[in-house]
């Protein structure tokens, strides 16, 4: 007998319920050939551990105990419905992020060209050596890139237009953060998530949380040189810059993304 | 199908409590049987088999009575247990508790050892091959009434088992348990 055909009658035996130690062809081969013995001896191990008597001792009031549970009236929890509704609540609540995520950004370009904002790659003295530093940013309206304009460097409007900003932000914040951090964290004080507030959050939503800290370090560098007038290659730790965000603080910020004040 | 059930069903049907706890009594032994294999843990199994009569007894209604019950009540045990498997996979499971009774001799505990070697070795196959493998060997029902029960071919029920079976004579043999079966079932 070869050994596939050993494990061939193997099964058939099984299947008509026969207990292979009893057909002398399998057990002959099992003698000659080493692997089909040992698969011999687990079969007959696997045959005895199901065979085993195995009497539960049920509970005294099992019986009762159904019955008075069917006898009850039915009321029926659909934890399938439960699950979904909060996986559901869990996706909208993320989607709502992201709309906000984006839209605030926007919203910041939208308005700083608007309000005839400075350009990213002019100093306010005209200066453009910083152009290969800010080269990736958007560029904003200007009139004339070798004469600066006094004039579109923090006007009235610009502060008007940011203390909209500052305002649409300080509305938009507490509902990222609460649907960016899990139930716990959110109803602690930012201040206490400064060490690391991307791995204190769930984890299927910190690809959010790095967007947020994303959008927090572009409102940071769009406020910091808008606003402070600062130069972009001071060190960004300045938290001074933030003079002009008294609600939306730099405390919060910085507890969002400590890495960005390092 | 005996007379004998048809009576049993027909009282529960009217709202006979007695006859609910007999039916309880006479079937509980082999869904708690199934429940175990698929679980693997005593108390989930106990859960499990009375969830699967509540469900029964409230469903009997629709159960046809020219088709075996054994096999319909299993059915209902098998979903149900793995409804709990998909469930608890999908959270963290606590490390279980031993529930060893004192004094119990080595033929005894060479016996439990083979039972937990087979309970060990079931658990690590796919649900579904444990419930067709379960219900042929230790429910012994027929290759139709698996293939009835879990609503699929007969050819994929056949193939199941002949899986379940070779992985189980793999994971058995290579723990070495084979000595210690032929000294268990000698004893008993």
């Amino acid at each position: 007998m070869q050994c596939d055909k050993f494990d061939n009658q193997i099964n058939e035996l099984l299947d008509r319920r026969d207990h292979p130690l009893e057909d002398a062809g399998v057990t002959a081969h099992a003698e000659d050939c080493d692997r089909c013995r040992r698969r011999l001896d687990g079969c007959v191990a696997m045959l005895d551990g199901m065979s085993l008597p195995r009497l539960p001792q049920f509970r005294d009031d099992f019986s009762a105990k159904v019955v008075s549970e069917v006898a009850a009236p039915q009321v029926e929890v659909d934890q399938r419905d439960g699950r979904h509704s909060s996986s559901w609540m869990i996706r909208l609540l993320a989607v709502a992020a992201l709309v906000l995520i984006v839209a605030i950004p926007a919203a910041i370009y939208s308005l700083r060209t608007e309000s005839g904002g400075v350009a990213d790659n002019q100093e306010p003295n005209g200066d453009t050596s910083r152009e290969d530093v800010t080269d990736d940013l958007p560029k904003l309206a200007v009139e004339d890139d070798d004469a600066p304009n006094e004039d579109q460097i923090a006007t009235t409007d610009d502060d008007e237009a940011l203390e909209e900003m500052v305002v649409r932000l300080r509305e938009a914040w507490p509902e990222v953060r609460q649907s960016i951090m899990t139930d716990n964290l959110a109803a602690a004080p930012i201040t206490e998530l400064q060490d690391g507030f991307v791995d204190h959050v769930s984890v299927p939503l910190r690809p959010l949380a790095v967007s947020v800290t994303g959008t927090i370090n572009i409102v940071r560098d769009t406020f910091s040189r808008g606003v402070s007038q600062q130069p972009s290659d001071k060190p960004q730790a300045d938290v001074r810059w933030f003079d002009g965000l008294p609600s939306l603080s730099h405390t919060e910020i910085s507890g969002c993304c400590p890495a960005l004040w390092a | 199908m005996s007379d004998d059930v048809k009576q049993l069903v027909s009282r529960c049907l009217a709202g006979d409590q007695a006859a609910m706890v007999e039916f309880v009594d006479r079937y509980r032994g082999r869904v708690f049987g199934l429940c175990y294999r698929m679980l693997g843990q005593r108390q989930d199994a106990e859960d499990m088999a009375q969830e699967t009569f509540v469900r029964a007894l409230r469903s009997l209604a629709r159960w046809d009575s020219e088709r075996d019950l054994e096999p319909w009540l299993l059915a209902i045990a098998g979903n149900r247990c793995r409804t709990m498997l998909a469930s608890r996979s999908r959270r963290p499971q606590p490390t279980p508790l031993y529930d060893g009774v004192p004094d119990r001799t080595p033929d005894q505990l060479s016996a439990e050892h083979l039972d937990e070697e087979v309970q060990l070795a079931l658990q690590s196959i796919r649900a579904e091959y444990r419930q067709a493998f379960t219900m042929f060997h230790e429910s012994e029902l027929s290759y139709a009434e698996i293939s009835e029960a879990m609503e699929c071919p007969v050819g994929t029920v056949k193939t199941w088992i002949h899986r379940a079976r070779n992985q189980l004579i793999e994971q058995l043999a290579n723990r070495g348990v084979v000595q210690e079966s032929r000294d268990a079932v000698r004893q008993i």
